[in-house]
């Protein structure tokens, strides 16, 4: 009996269903896992999770990525950022302003922003959010007129802070306020695309980080692309926004230890949650700071009106909180003071200046020399301060 | 003995015709078999990038939400309709996205949030992370930009994945 080891070439007999089995496994394996196809974008097919998550809640290349350059102004820049703004000025596409605006005008509003198509909905003067959408890491393009444009409003926005932190210095113990203002004049402006945060390439807002160390740092307010056009299509609503940007550095969870509980009066009038204003809890690991954004709305709603009305202050009594007694709107044409120097924290005789200085401080102010707050600000009760608004409207009439 | 050789030398050349025929661009067929019965259900396939804005009485930063789908053969993304193309965009289509890519850029956002145990305070522009495994498993995180160092990769997710809904 021959055995098939002894016919070797039976061994064919074992190749044919092995290859027949390893092509079988081969098919079952690419059906199941598919060949590469395109992504679809769907709108509003949610799953639950989708809608739970909602309701819980109402590589690109590394380019012109610098903080903006106060040009004649800003001190601080190196000149190696100031020789990159240069060559990246000069290697963006020269864009006719005029028909960028005009692309922008002609977007379908209802698809090309959040909101509306100005600061102000139908309904009366309300605003509402407001954003243009940006184009992308790779599509972000404006000319230098336009980056100039940005530019100028960001520094009528520090002017708007600076005359309103002079009209309510008063307020605020004298280390505080300067602080306060060195933090606006030191503020810089990143151009987008912003590479630390690539997302913002593709919105049109702008958001507060900061630079630097401990102590030493400063605000740095990085916008997306969309933002540009804000400034193009909406300056007043740009300049309020960059306005709020800038005294979210005021944050009752930034300011000095010790001087945390200044802005409370404020939030308390406005009506805003003790838990929100509590920095013991608002401002506790893993927390949210509603504070912030009560406080830099109101200081910026007061210093750079947006031409419209945030729903917060669509009632008096809390419009009062703001306007009133102690929140004083100031003139247009305010004399900025601003200290002599960083140094001279304590000043009680700041030098005055016509314009707000931008350089980078060279002496930041010990925390824990801020003394707390002399006079808390003489915001009014909400009720007081609606009957007294109320009166003075009926004595209007 | 030379019948013994030939076995030898049969059984090699078997394995190496299914090994080669079975190679499929860059993950071979045993490594897809391990995926398909096993390693995958540790695999993220799903997740939801969100961040949400202030209060609507202040009139800020709208709530931005992306939502990925990687499940199998179709990597779905969705965005919310103001990102959607308009008549006016001139951009170049969007290049195919696969599950494969789309899973692996929610492994390495997994990853960031895994190795970040950065707290913050105070926050104003948050950031919430849900990851979804294909065995259900969630990986659920607040963070905050500029104070969560994961931060970062999430909004290279988010840039990778709306460049790609475009």
């Amino acid at each position: 009996m021959r055995r098939t080891r002894d016919n070797s070439w039976q061994y064919i007999l074992f190749l044919v269903p092995a290859i027949a089995a390893g092509f079988g496994i081969q098919y079952l394996v690419k059906k199941h896992k598919g060949a590469p196809v395109s992504t679809t974008v769907a709108n509003s097919g949610t799953t639950t999770a989708y809608r739970d998550l909602a309701h819980e809640h109402n590589g690109r290349p590394d380019h012109r990525d610098f903080e903006g350059e106060d040009r004649d102004e800003d001190q601080s820049g190196t000149d190696q950022a100031k020789a990159n703004a240069m060559t990246d000025d000069q290697d963006v596409p020269q864009k006719d302003l005029a028909k960028q605006k005009k692309v922008a005008d002609n977007r379908d509003p209802a698809s090309a922003t959040t909101g509306t198509t100005s600061g102000a909905t139908s309904d009366g003067d309300t605003c509402s959010s407001f954003e243009l959408r940006g184009d992308g890491m790779a599509e972000t393009h404006f000319s230098n007129e336009e980056w100039t444009k940005v530019m100028d409003v960001f520094h009528e926005s520090k002017t708007d802070l600076q005359g309103w932190l002079v009209a309510h210095k008063t307020e605020f113990p004298g280390g505080l306020s300067n602080w306060m203002s060195q933090q606006i004049e030191a503020a810089k402006v990143q151009r987008p695309p912003v590479s630390d945060e690539p997302d913002l390439s593709w919105r049109g807002i702008g958001v507060l980080a900061r630079t630097g160390a401990g102590t030493e740092s400063i605000p740095l307010i990085r916008i997306g692309g969309g933002f540009v056009k804000m400034v193009v299509t909406q300056p007043k609503r740009a300049r309020f926004e960059l306005s709020r940007l800038l005294a979210q550095s005021w944050n009752p969870c930034d300011l000095p230890t010790g001087a945390m509980a200044t802005w409370e009066p404020l939030l308390k009038c406005m009506g805003v949650k003790q838990q929100d204003w509590d920095t013991t809890k608002s401002c506790a690991a893993g927390s949210e700071s509603e504070a912030g954004w009560a406080v830099a709305s109101a200081v910026a709603a007061t210093a750079s009106p947006p031409g419209c009305t945030l729903p917060a202050f669509k009632t008096v009594s809390t419009f009062s909180c703001v306007t009133k007694t102690a929140w004083l709107e100031a003139p247009a044409d305010a004399t900025i003071r601003v200290p002599a120097s960083v140094s001279d924290i304590t000043a009680t005789a700041p030098a005055v200046v016509t314009k707000p200085v931008v350089t980078t401080p060279t002496v930041v102010t010990p925390v824990n020399t801020i003394p707390m707050p002399t006079k808390m600000l003489a915001a009014p009760t909400a009720e007081g301060a609606g009957n007294q608004l109320k009166n003075e409207m009926e004595q209007k009439k | 003995m030379k019948a013994a050789n030939f076995s030898k030398l049969m059984v090699s050349v078997i394995a190496l015709g299914i090994a080669s025929g079975c190679v499929n661009g860059r993950n071979s067929t045993l490594d897809e078999i391990a995926g398909v019965f096993g390693a995958d259900k540790a695999v993220y396939t799903e997740a939801f990038l969100d961040y949400p804005g202030p209060a609507d009485q202040w009139a800020g930063p709208a709530h931005f939400i992306l939502h990925v789908t990687a499940k199998d053969k179709v990597a779905d993304v969705q965005v919310p309709a103001q990102w959607h193309p308009v008549a006016s965009d001139h951009r170049a289509p969007a290049s195919a996205l696969t599950g494969e890519e789309a899973r692996t850029k929610l492994s390495d956002l997994a990853s960031a949030m895994h190795d970040d145990g950065g707290d913050y305070h105070g926050c104003m522009y948050p950031i919430r992370v849900r990851l979804i495994r294909a065995d259900g498993n969630v990986l659920d995180k607040m963070g905050c930009r500029d104070q969560s160092k994961w931060s970062k990769t999430a909004s290279e997710t988010v840039d990778f994945f709306v460049s790609h809904a475009h």
